[in-house]
């Protein structure tokens, strides 16, 4: 099915197997391919610019869709001429910020893109300057320019609230200008990218290909195994690496803590959203049992430092499975304890029902993704579409609900963390004996890879092209939100301010996620040289 | 004589206000597996910042963003004067029962017309959602003060206490149990201040002195408020009242503070239409009273 | 109801908050806390520097002093362990140690200096004596009498040998 569209359009098939295809398609296509994969219920996942003056010929575009229904993600690359690649963005809509950053950080031109507006660079930023291109330097600081002014119509019968970036709902810097007619919402813009971290230049200037991991883990504060496990997934699978069983079992118990402890730390925030403090005090509480499960199993509570390329770094033994075992026996019944009686508290449940609601055609379109699409009746899940590390192996369900409003995705969410019980108990039954992890590799150079994983907020997917000597020469990664945060203004329109704390909530946004993506770290370069005995630096890895 | 009794009165609710809120951090604490405070936290955050300065905001009508504090704290003082507390001495005079609300009310609206003049949007919201539950409570208020002035025939303190035993009376004593945990502002009725949705609303903007008198003026209209319940229940000889004064005040915020910790929030339309609710139940105990139950 | 079921297993519970900092807190084996250098082990081998993701170790030589710096920044150090994983001698050991805030900056740095050998023909220092001596451990014999001239030299040393050897003893 995929297959013939691609060749119905002149594609040239460059990789085909099992899991992933990847294909050039010629530049006047490309909109009738994207069209049709569409229609052929396969999602707009994420697009990558890459400056491809290194490795062949200009600057390329790889938009990454994924076909759940064959199990297949499937990457399509245009080649730019004179720097233009036509839009999709008019056919998919969630191609519109993969387009926009592509325009920001490549300097390619989409032609009939609807909106083809800043949208990473900050306003003061001079134009023409593309950071992620290769001749960017990683430490270079262009001076500021004067940023154009917006001139603002102003509705005298609406007030404008800011909600962010300074907002005790939102826990990151970023922020929502929401347009309010006495209680009522009638307008909500999204400002982000206020969290430039310049992961990837980063990653692509300055570190091997062994050490991303630990900066992949950092992405995230909440979810950060899950994408250090998505960037060792693409370079185990660009340079065919066989990972031993027993790491890929360990992967996934460490992946569903991860999960269990991401649920109910947000499950916490939404209590606290709510004004339901003592509810936050009760998740919270339980969440505690499985930090403290992490520090036992990696050493921290947080960014677990288990991922390398071929496997992980410590093994399980039996005494640690019984730790485990007893925390999660105990936080099970706990949980549904707990959860049985908030959900007879009838003024949260009104507080949740039929408020935010994003039905499913609008979900499709902009391509949301975990628990948010979920909620809105669409069974998408990558761990039961396309299996890594040890799901392929065990047996769980996928929590689905169709009313699309913020309760659906708590119940989505309260489940999945039922779910994640129980895999926890099926990994350590099946624990497998062996090796943790395989060494024995060569990189390629020029390789694509591509690893998705399933957060606890959604599909998460790293795309990566390898470079001689352990380098990357380009790794994209996309979190969930990014792909989540489109869908707000659908859910606050024409909701009460009140409930809007609580409808941004219930996507679980993790900014800093998205953010991660952008302008140059110049300051952590500096710091690095500083002192008295700069003189006769080796840089190590450089 | 009366007056330094009434002095007396005055000393204790300016004391002990900050400290049953620092109780009730301890309480609810305690119900959420945490240690809290000590409970003497709530005096020392006052004291922090009557010696802070205060800032006025750029955008805001200076004079009433400044007069705003200082009319609600002296306006929740004369209601202690008034109103007996601890000591059953007062400046007795006919109708003080609707001079009390009166000027609970216009403290109320002191607080609101500070925050309508800081210039702040969620200040605004804040202030136009605190009158809009004002005003709904008000109606519940005024039947529930119908039916004690019906039993009591009398709007003067000295004739209220305490109240005669009827349906009527004890029905009035509840509806009056709930508003005061409207009008104290706890969760779920916190709406005005809704801290992850409009940031403390009306307080926003305040800061340094002006803050702490807005905020003493919070835990001074909840021990009021608890004093005007108290007063209803208790006993006239003097020192059964003063034990039992003492005793209802620690059981009254322990139950509040409770009920507290363990609610959600409502949106400012649900809490309107529970008010509503409310209210026609206090008009059927209003013709309950009239009838002689 | 559930409320009160809610409100009884809170007190059931009680408090669950750790007294710290006023009580400390015991963290299990394996944790990852501040990594140490134990002068006394390390060569010089600058593997961890090579490992380090953040570039916290930094190994540079002070050609002047012909001494071998290993600079240790805790400021930039995020606990991975891959120092200790790497490291041959184990002289490089996450401890147990988590309460790292400090008023002065140098408790951040630890800094380890290693003596360095000078190259037997051009002079120049090359590599630190501990290192060298732990690489002979492993050399057959026959190539030990190399292992003091430096990278540069020995390459070319090498060179003449082989050429020697091809041109039948006689130097081409």
């Amino acid at each position: 099915m995929i297959l013939d569209i691609l060749r119905k359009n002149d594609a040239e098939v460059i990789r085909h197997d099992e899991r992933l295809i990847i294909t050039s398609v010629p530049n006047e296509k490309l909109e009738e391919v994207a069209k049709e994969l569409f229609s052929a219920n396969c999602y707009y996942a994420t697009g990558v610019g890459v400056d491809e003056r290194g490795m062949s010929q200009g600057f390329a575009i790889y938009h990454i869709f994924n076909c759940e229904n064959e199990g297949k993600y499937i990457v399509i690359k245009t080649f730019a001429r004179n720097l233009t690649i036509p839009s999709i963005t008019p056919v998919i809509e969630g191609a519109n910020w993969a387009e926009r950053e592509a325009m920001d950080m490549i300097g390619i031109k989409f032609d009939g893109h609807p909106e083809p507006e800043r949208l990473i660079l900050p306003d003061d930023w001079p134009e023409g300057l593309h950071p992620l291109r290769k001749d960017f330097p990683y430490n270079k600081r262009p001076p500021s320019i004067k940023p154009k002014s917006r001139v603002k119509k102003k509705d005298p019968n609406t007030i404008e609230v800011p909600v962010g970036p300074y907002h005790p709902a939102l826990h990151e810097p970023e922020s929502f200008e929401l347009y309010i007619k006495g209680e009522e919402i009638v307008e909500a813009k999204y400002k982000g990218f206020h969290v430039h971290r310049g992961m990837e230049k980063l990653a692509e200037s300055r570190m091997t290909i062994n050490q991303i991991p630990f900066l992949a883990e950092r992405i995230c504060g909440i979810c950060g195994f899950t994408h250090s496990c998505a960037y060792c997934q693409a370079v185990e699978d660009a340079a065919k690496i066989d990972v031993p069983e027993r790491a890929l079992y360990i992967r996934t118990l460490l992946l569903e803590i991860e999960r269990i402890h991401s649920h109910l730390l947000w499950f916490g925030v939404v209590f606290h959203l709510l004004g339901f403090e003592s509810g936050f005090m009760h998740t919270w509480r339980i969440r505690e049992d499985f930090m403290n499960l992490a520090e036992i199993l990696t050493g921290n509570r947080k960014t677990y430092g288990m991922n390398l390329i071929g496997g992980v770094r410590r093994a399980i033994d039996e005494s640690k499975k019984r730790k485990v075992m007893r925390i999660v026996e105990g936080s099970k019944r706990d949980t549904v304890e707990i959860f049985d009686n908030v959900m007879g508290m009838r003024e949260l449940l009104n507080r949740m029902e039929n408020v935010g609601v994003l039905p499913k055609k609008e979900a499709r379109g902009i391509g949301v993704v975990g628990p948010t699409a979920r909620g809105s009746g669409i069974d998408t899940d990558v761990r039961i579409d396309h299996p890594y590390a040890a799901y392929g192996e065990l047996e769980f369900k996928v929590p689905v609900y169709k009313t699309g409003d913020v309760l659906s995705r708590v119940l989505v969410r309260y489940e999945e963390v039922l779910e994640s019980f129980w895999i926890i108990e099926q990994v350590l039954d099946q624990l497998p004996q062996g090796d943790i992890i395989n060494e024995n590799y060569k990189i390629p150079e020029f390789a694509i890879g591509l690893g998705a994983t399933e957060a606890p907020r959604g599909e998460d997917v790293h795309f990566l092209i390898t470079e001689r000597e352990n380098k990357v020469y380009r790794w994209h990664p996309r979190a969930p939100t990014y792909n989540n945060l489109p869908a707000l203004p659908i859910m606050l329109v024409g909701e009460k301010l009140a409930d809007a704390p609580v409808i941004i909530g219930s996507i679980d946004p993790c900014f800093s996620c998205t953010d991660h993506v952008s302008i140059i770290d110049a300051e952590r370069g500096k710091i690095l040289w500083k002192g008295p005995l700069n003189e006769g630096v080796r840089t190590w890895g450089g | 004589m009366n007056i330094i009794f009434m002095a007396i009165n005055l000393a204790f609710a300016l004391i002990i206000a900050p400290l049953i809120d620092g109780f009730e951090r301890k309480v609810r604490a305690r119900l959420q597996n945490r240690r809290g405070p000590s409970i003497f936290q709530t005096w020392w955050d006052l004291i922090k910042l009557f010696r802070r300065p205060s800032i006025e905001p750029r955008d805001s009508v200076k004079s009433f963003y400044i007069m705003a504090p200082y009319l609600t704290f002296t306006a929740i003082l004369t209601a202690c004067l008034i109103l007996p507390t601890l000591l059953p001495h007062s400046l007795n005079f006919a109708g003080d029962l609707i001079v009390v609300i009166y000027m609970v009310s216009l403290a109320t609206f002191g607080f609101s017309i500070g925050a309508f003049s800081s210039g702040n949007p969620y200040a605004q919201i804040g202030s136009s959602r605190e009158l809009s539950l004002f005003m709904s409570e008000e109606l519940v208020l005024a039947f529930v003060v119908g039916v004690i002035a019906l039993i009591s025939r009398s709007l003067s303190f000295e004739h209220l206490f305490p109240l005669p035993l009827r349906i009527s009376s004890i029905l009035a004593l509840a509806l009056l149990f709930v508003i005061i945990y409207v009008t104290s502002s706890r969760i779920p009725f916190d709406i005005p201040e809704a801290e992850p949705e409009i940031i403390e609303g009306p307080l926003i903007e305040y800061s340094g002195r002006h803050l702490a008198l807005l905020l003493y003026f919070i835990h001074l209209k909840r021990f009021l408020l608890y004093g005007l319940f108290l007063n209803f229940i208790l006993p006239e000889k003097p020192g059964i009242r003063i034990g039992g004064f003492l005793i209802g005040l620690v059981i009254l915020s322990l139950v509040y503070s409770s009920l507290e910790a363990y609610y959600g929030r409502f949106r400012i339309d649900q809490a309107i239409r529970l008010m509503k609710k409310l209210s026609f139940v206090a008009f059927i105990v209003w013709i309950m009273a009239m009838v002689g139950w | 109801m559930g409320r009160l079921r809610l409100i009884g297993k809170a007190i059931s519970i009680g408090r669950v908050t750790e007294k710290y900092p006023f009580a400390p807190i015991e963290v299990p084996e394996g944790f990852r806390g501040k990594p140490v250098i134990n002068p006394d082990e390390c060569i010089g081998c600058s593997a961890c520097a090579n490992a380090c993701p953040p570039q916290a170790l930094q190994v540079y030589d002070d050609l002047k002093r012909g001494i071998r710096v290993i600079h240790f920044f805790l400021g930039r150090c995020i606990f991975c362990a891959r120092c200790q994983d790497v490291c041959p001698t184990d002289a490089i050991r996450l401890t147990k140690e988590f309460e790292l805030a400090t008023l002065s900056e140098e408790d951040l740095h630890q800094v380890v200096e290693l003596q360095m050998v000078r190259c037997k023909e051009c002079g120049r220092p090359f590599d630190t004596f501990r290192h060298v001596i732990y690489l002979a451990k492993e050399l057959p014999p026959e190539q030990r009498t190399m292992m003091f001239l430096c990278p540069e030299c020995r390459a070319k040393k090498a060179s003449k040998i082989i050429s020697f050897a091809k041109g039948g003893g006689k130097i081409v």
